[in-house]
């Protein structure tokens, strides 16, 4: 048979159900074997969506995503959600076609080095040269990304390998490179942590997108609620555990929530799980280290002491240190009673949700409020995803998780046009949930032709796009930081977002009141279908908190009116 | 700032050695030497590199390295 077909075969024979991506010259013979497979090969209107679909499906399915582009501009296309995924550390296997290989190095027609393009945001990529090893590669690449911490692969196959006969493969493993065997917990550095936290007065839990892919809420919750320490997330961290568990305080960091900034301000020990420690969640890392002990678990050994040197570092995967982790510490110290900080931070945390809802005049809709209306009106398992700006800092503070896998957001890369993509593959992955894209009309016009694909493939998702009518999150830097100076950040109003939905075939309205977003969008998942809902929100917005970049937690700037001094326990400097 | 000795085996392949000297650069660690051989045949190469830099950015290196299905092996041999 052809490589190709031996390729397709042993992609069924991972349980690789969906392809997202599009043919051209170079990957036509896979696309050819893919005609006779049960594998569903989605045609993407962009390869970069291609990608970023199978990100959606990746995060929520737990096995890497695969995607697929030709050779030349098909596989350029990819790099954007490619490198997402490598910062994000999500599993995704790239397939492109590569020029024959006796035109490589030629600049032939549609040539380009995929893979040295690539390079330093992959964790494996390889043209294959050598028909034989097209099947072995593959299987390396989809072990790979899903070993250990993981990331995006890229297979390169040139037009004349993937039509070579080679023999029937049957069950080929992964080479022992590819599939490293878990560390074991080291017991001494456990033991060791478990008696700094002993120790700790005022510990706080910080988890990040490791919690999330290791599955590590139930160990990180009773570990908080033996010693009664608050929690609190990165971006990436978000659903790892419940968000109406009363120990949580949601997002920490730039746009973080008031309660879990004061939190990791007021802590003398932080312990980190699965996070890269980003100054997006914890600012300078100099004064994050000052005064509190840190304890950091991460799967990633490379990670410790890169931004932040740790007290004590706990390599291994986040869910089996823990457990040992919770264990140890049982062992040391009697259940601690309710933590009186964790509850007056969250009497904080009210007083904002409060202080937020009563900014509102009922004269314009407000992103906040339109979040934590449809936080509340969807069911608990709902996949939300975002694009990035403002909208996306709105629904980290308001929208609550409930369980892993249910916040899909681009997190380290910050792609506008993550969302909608996104929440594509994420359907594809679990067609009987509810999926919400909540956009930003910038972020929605970068990858908006997805839609075509919601049509045509029947995945319904559905779109609330925060329409500001500006890149708002640059306007907002500009207004604080380039004194108001605004340039290119407005849109005019022409673009009509109902008539651009409808287009691609998905229903679409433009709603005036919250009433009628309630109504629309839960009608829309009750019945499964797709809609667009074009959402004017009030352009004049800034998201509060905010700490402004380079600055620690405690220059956070609060929204104008919004006095916390009385209720804030000793965090001197919040103004 | 540090010098070390970083001791590297890995595959044998340009991909290989290219991201190797990307790991570098992404640590912002100085080039003094490097000095790399083809081991076993061919299939693999080993590689030493004589770097200059921050005093944790060696040991990330070398961790970072290990992440990738490319470096078999990878130490700090010496630092001062
Ligand atoms: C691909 C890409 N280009 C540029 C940026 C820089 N950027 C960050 S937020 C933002 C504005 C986003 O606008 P929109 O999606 O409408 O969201 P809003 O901030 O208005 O809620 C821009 C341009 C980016 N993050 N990604």
């Amino acid at each position: 048979m052809r490589a190709a077909d031996a390729l397709v075969k042993a992609m069924e024979k991972q349980g690789v159900d969906y392809v997202f991506g599009i043919p051209g010259g170079a990957n036509m013979p896979f696309y050819d074997a893919l005609k006779d497979s049960e594998i569903r090969s989605v045609l993407m209107r962009h390869e970069q969506q291609a990608a970023h679909a199978a990100e959606g499906y990746a995060r929520v399915k737990r096995r890497p995503g695969v995607c697929s582009g030709t050779s030349g501009p098909g596989a350029t296309n990819l790099i954007t959600g490619l490198v997402d995924a490598y910062m994000d550390s999500t599993p995704v296997v790239a397939i492109t076609g590569q020029v024959v290989r006796a035109f490589m190095g030629t600049d032939a027609f549609q040539e380009a080095d995929i893979v040295g393009l690539v390079l330093p945001h992959i964790k494996y990529a390889v043209t294959v040269k050598d028909s034989r090893r097209v099947v072995q590669e593959f299987v390396n690449a989809y072990s790979v990304a899903m070993n250990l911490r993981p990331g995006p692969t890229l297979i390169d196959l040139p037009r004349d390998v993937q039509i070579e006969e080679v023999p029937n493969q049957i069950d080929v493993k992964p080479e022992p490179q590819f599939a490293k065997p878990l560390p074991e917990p080291d017991i001494e550095s456990i033991k060791q942590a478990a008696r700094i936290i002993v120790e700790s007065e005022k510990p706080v839990i910080l988890v990040g997108g490791g919690a999330v892919y290791s599955m590590a809420g139930r160990e990180i919750l009773e570990l908080a609620e033996h010693i009664a320490a608050p929690i609190v997330e990165t971006t990436m961290g978000k659903g790892a555990v419940p968000e109406d568990h009363p120990l949580v305080l949601g997002v920490v960091g730039m746009h973080g929530r008031v309660e879990a900034d004061l939190a990791v301000i007021e802590s003398d020990l932080v312990v980190c799980i699965g996070t890269r420690l980003s100054d997006r969640a914890i600012g300078p890392a100099k004064d994050f280290q000052k005064g509190r002990k840190i304890i950091h678990i991460d799967i990633d050994a490379s990670e410790f002491g890169k931004n932040v040197r740790p007290t004590v570092s706990l390599p291994g995967d986040a869910r089996k240190v823990l457990a040992e982790l919770v264990e140890y510490t049982k062992h040391l110290v009697a259940k601690r009673p309710e933590s009186m900080l964790a509850k007056k931070l969250r009497e904080i945390g009210q007083a904002y949700d409060e202080y937020m809802m009563s900014m509102d005049d009922g004269k314009v809709l407000h992103s906040w409020k339109v979040v934590s209306l449809l936080t509340d009106a969807l069911p608990p398992d709902t996949i939300v995803t975002t694009g990035v700006g403002q909208h996306q800092m709105w629904a980290q503070l308001f929208w609550k998780n409930r369980a892993p896998g249910t916040w899909l957001s681009s997190g380290g890369l910050g792609t506008m046009g993550f969302g909608l993509p996104a929440a594509f593959g994420a359907k594809a992955a679990a067609p009987d949930r509810v999926v919400v894209n909540l956009d930003g009309d910038g972020s929605f016009l970068m990858t908006c032709q997805t839609l075509a694909c919601v049509a045509d493939y029947e995945l319904p998702v559905i779109t609330v796009i925060f329409d500001n009518r500006s890149l708002g999150m640059v306007k907002q830097w500009q207004d604080m930081f380039y004194n108001k100076r605004y340039k290119d950040v407005e849109y005019n109003d022409r673009t009509d977002l109902v008539k651009l939905s409808e287009a691609f075939g998905v229903e679409a309205v433009r709603v005036e009141s919250y009433d009628e977003l309630l109504k629309v969008v839960t009608r829309a998942a009750r019945s499964n279908t797709a809609l667009t809902v074009d959402v004017p929100v009030d352009a004049g917005e800034l998201v509060f908190p905010m700490v402004p970049p380079g600055k620690w937690l405690e220059d956070v700037k609060l929204p104008p009116g919004f006095d916390i001094s009385q209720r804030i326990v000793s965090a001197g400097k919040i103004s | 700032m540090m010098r070390f000795v970083v001791f590297v085996e890995l595959v044998n392949s340009h991909d290989a050695v290219a991201k190797m000297l990307l790991a570098v650069k992404q640590g912002n660690l100085g080039i003094e030497s490097i000095n790399i051989h083809s081991t076993e045949d061919g299939r693999n190469l080993s590689a030493i590199l004589l770097l200059h830099g921050e005093e944790n950015k060696a040991e990330w290196l070398v961790n970072k390295l290990l992440n990738f299905p490319y470096y078999r092996s990878a130490k700090i041999l010496k630092q001062v």
